[in-house]
């Protein structure tokens, strides 16, 4: 039978909640905005190129990939944005360009798209680039040595001069080329006399310093060594971390900015509360508990005391806040029940501790933790299916 | 007000555009088109002829089963003729079209002045509802006498009526219930008395705290026999194992039937439907709908005659075409859209919904949120069947459960990627039982 009217039909409901999948991205997006800010504040805009580098390369090999398998390029759905986001936050801010650009391609190429797109990649796209890289190409990123412009008593006015009028070519140079030297290019311009002035400091990160600390044998006490031997400016450090005056990769410099972001994404109701807590009490109560190994006199193994740790060290800095609230609580890569989100998260905490306190090499621990509990999400998920109505039997 | 089932979603229920419309009369049209299917299970089979006389309320169609139901005639007239009609759901159907003589003349026996002090018994109740052709109002059209006839080894003990109208938009219960609560208890007793039930209840949401007063006064007034439940607003409420789950903390077993906990559940329109049959001896031949959305310009409940075609309705409520993007016959979250607006009302239309913002949307991959985990009230993981149907893997699902799916939409509803879940459910349930079919026609051929 022929139509009469133009009315269209489709199957019911025909009414549907606002949010969209393109929605979602779009708020995490927003959620990073603070740790983004931050960051481009305390290392310069040469941070937000890479940041830029990332996200465009994500966008374009993410449309290419969809136009080679013949499927809806569907990069409006901000998902590739999300991606190159996060791999620029877990990237140094001064990397040199084409390290997001191989990150890029190899996280939406191998890690997404391979798998068949948004929804069946297994792995996290952005920290399985951050791994590969970090496997590939280990001295552009595990230098411990992070430069950062650092403000000493200068005003907010003056501190965007120095990163909005700083010549861009001054700094790249200096980030990009001749950072590992650890000599500051002769001073030619006044622009780049402004970046030099507010001392750029190049100073190991706080977790790095934790790790490679060193105590003499006069520092050991019964019980073992305590934190005021292996890190004595432990509290400011913290602070540091907490604010974003702490070196570290580009969205990671900031704790209170990316525990905001955090905070929007559950008010929104993006994600749940379940991954976060568990996460961070995880890697607290095993962080505070657990006694560490510090090296005496570059030598022999002495370990700290028990409940002692440096806890909020671990919390706020890193890349813990990031991981916490924009890595594990990926809905792709993540368990789809709470019970499940909670295993994913304990699981999480638990390989991040043991990394950050008994590994030889490695500072951190989210990435690795957070890949390694992707690869579990098939089978938490077959643990933790939802009781379905109708198993309870009726009162006798 | 606690939460009293999992999941479920809470859309804007737009109950505002009608709700304070009383129910008006709507004019009988000079021809009535009757189908014959207007319930679940077997068509009715049509008993009258070409040019012959009947009578309101004289029987034009039999049950074509156990698992069917009469149809009588809703007005006095002449049969013009035996012809197909569309249905809501899509497909078409034999229909019996009668011309009104407009004298509205009840079939003899009919139409008797209702004397409430009377008592019937069990029998004689269920073979009225039988004689009636009552269905499930609510929009199910389950036949009615056949809930009422469940297996002797089942012992029913708890009745419950259904006034949770979850569905947005709709009124028409509420109005009902507001209007004439009386008819809709005395239905409710009946019901009692078919199973000799310990306990009934009402339940109502609690976006109709009005109808819930005057329920709970009505019950009151009659002994309080029953027990007026008020319930938090959340869509699917009204599904039959939720409702009898938030009234009795029962859970129907899984692949069971409510009489397996124990209960019986109808609609508040079915109970006044029962009144009416029982007390008055008038059949079925009219309902409440409601007619609603921004394509009408006077939304109203009407008092409409089964085989009125929708259009005099939508017209009477100042219907725009143009503006009207999608109409719906039911309910926006389980009706069907369809293109045609002559339709006729059947025993199941609760609603006629003229939408003005419909939107058709290109689904995208599912990105495991798992909101529909959170609101599917069966307690299943609905993407797991839709990526399966996605991939035309129907049979795939048989493991997963999706025989516990009771077809809500809450997670279509809720869905980010705008997947059309309930749809390949639906699908992937009539690909399985076309299965088992084949199945059990291979066993007969090897016997």
């Amino acid at each position: 039978m022929e139509p009469k009217t133009k009315f269209l039909v489709t199957t019911p409901p025909h009414l549907k909640a606002e949010e969209s999948t393109a929605d979602i991205m779009r708020w995490v997006c927003i959620a990073l905005g603070p740790a983004f800010g931050v960051a481009f504040y305390a290392f310069g805009w040469y941070s937000l190129f890479l940041t830029l580098v990332s996200v465009v390369t994500c966008v374009i090999t993410e449309a290419i990939c969809q136009k080679l398998r013949r499927v809806n390029v569907t990069v409006t759905d901000f998902s590739a944005v999300v991606t190159g986001l996060l791999l620029a936050a877990v990237l140094p801010p001064n990397v040199r360009w084409w390290v997001p650009v191989i990150g890029g391609v190899f996280a939406i190429v191998v890690v997404k798209q391979l798998f068949g797109g948004l929804g069946s990649n297994i792995w996290n796209p952005a920290l399985a680039a951050r791994a590969f890289l970090q496997v590939s190409m280990p001295t552009e990123l595990n230098s411990p040595f992070w430069p950062m412009l650092r403000d000493k008593g200068q005003g907010l006015v003056d501190r965007l001069l120095v990163t909005m009028n700083g010549s861009f070519a001054e700094y790249a140079k200096y980030v990009g080329a001749d950072w590992m030297k650890h000599d500051l290019p002769a001073v030619t311009t006044p622009a780049a006399a402004i970046i030099q002035a507010p001392d750029i400091i190049s100073q190991a990160t706080a977790l790095t310093a934790l790790k490679s600390a060193s105590v003499t044998a006069a520092d050991i006490v019964k019980d073992g060594v305590g934190l005021q031997q292996i890190l004595p400016d432990y509290s400011q450090r913290v602070w540091d971390s907490f604010i974003g005056l702490e070196g570290g990769c580009i969205a990671e410099a900031s704790a209170l900015a990316l525990i905001l972001g955090g905070i929007l994404l559950l008010w929104k109701k993006i994600i749940t509360w379940e991954a976060p807590v568990f996460y961070i009490a995880t890697v607290a109560l095993l962080t505070w508990v657990l006694p560490a190994p510090v090296k005496v006199d570059g030598g022999a193994t002495v370990y700290t005391m028990w409940f002692s740790g440096p806890v909020l060290l671990h919390l706020f800095g890193g890349g813990l806040m990031l991981a916490a609230f924009f890595m594990d609580t990926d809905y792709v890569t993540t368990p789809m029940s709470r019970k499940g989100k909670i295993i994913f998260a304990v699981g999480c905490g638990l390989i991040t501790a043991m990394i950050r306190l008994y590994s030889s090499a490695y500072p951190e621990g989210c990435c690795y933790s957070i890949l390694i509990m992707n690869t579990c999400v098939p089978l938490i998920d077959s643990w933790t299916r939802p009781k379905k109505f109708g198993l309870k039997k009726a009162k006798a | 007000m606690k939460k009293v089932f999992r999941g479920g979603v809470h859309p804007h229920d737009f109950k505002e555009l009608s709700k304070d419309c009383a129910i008006t009369d709507a004019p009988v049209p000079e021809e009535l088109v009757v189908p014959l299917q207007q319930h679940i299970g077997a068509p009715a089979k049509a008993c009258v002829a070409v040019g012959d006389e009947v009578k309101r309320g004289q029987v034009i169609a039999e049950p074509g089963g156990f698992v069917s139901a009469a149809i009588h005639s809703p007005v006095s007239g002449k049969v013009k003729k035996l012809d197909t009609t569309l249905h809501p759901m899509g497909m078409t159907c034999q229909a019996v079209v009668i011309t009104n003589d407009g004298e509205d003349q009840w079939a003899e026996g009919c139409n008797i002045e209702p004397d409430e002090s009377k008592e019937f018994t069990s029998e004689e109740i269920v073979a009225a509802v039988k004689w009636a052709g009552i269905v499930g109002m609510g929009g199910a059209t389950f036949p009615t006498h056949v809930k009422l006839s469940p297996p002797p080894e089942k012992k029913i003990d708890t009745v419950i009526l259904n006034g949770v109208e979850c569905e947005p938009y709709l009124t028409a219960d509420y109005r009902l219930m507001l209007e004439s609560p009386r008819t809709i208890c005395l239905g409710l007793k009946l019901l009692k008395k078919v199973f000799n039930a310990e306990n009934a209840y009402i339940g109502i949401e609690a976006n109709k705290p009005d109808a819930y007063e005057v329920i709970k006064m009505t019950l009151a007034e009659m002994g309080g026999f029953a027990e007026a439940v008020l319930l938090p607003v959340m869509y699917p409420q009204g599904a039959e194992k939720q409702l009898i789950y938030a009234c009795t903390q029962r859970e129907v077993p899984t692949g069971g039937l409510p009489m397996d906990a124990g209960a019986c559940v109808q609609n508040v329109g079915t109970a006044h439907a029962i009144y009416e049959a029982v007390y008055c001896k008038r059949p079925l031949t009219e309902r409440i709908t409601t007619v609603t959305g921004r394509g009408v310009s006077k939304p109203a409940n009407y008092r409409v005659r089964i085989g009125t075609p929708a259009k005099s309705i939508l017209e009477l409520s100042g219907f725009d075409e143009d503006k009207t993007q999608k109409l719906i016959y039911g309910g926006p979250m389980m009706g069907a859209a369809h293109f045609d607006i002559e339709l006729p009302v059947n025993k199941g239309m609760s609603g006629i919904v003229a939408m003005t913002d419909a939107k058709a949307f290109i689904h995208g991959p599912c990105i495991r949120c798992g909101r529909c985990v959170d609101v599917c009230p069966a307690g299943l993981i609905p993407s797991e069947y839709s990526i399966y149907g996605e991939k035309g893997m129907y049979l795939e699902t048989a493991g997963i459960d999706i025989m516990d799916c009771i077809e809500c939409g809450a997670c279509t509803y809720i869905c980010p990627a705008r997947r059309p879940i309930v749809q390949w459910i639906k699908v992937s349930k009539a690909e399985l039982a076309k299965e088992r079919a084949r199945a059990a026609a291979a066993a007969a051929d090897k016997k």
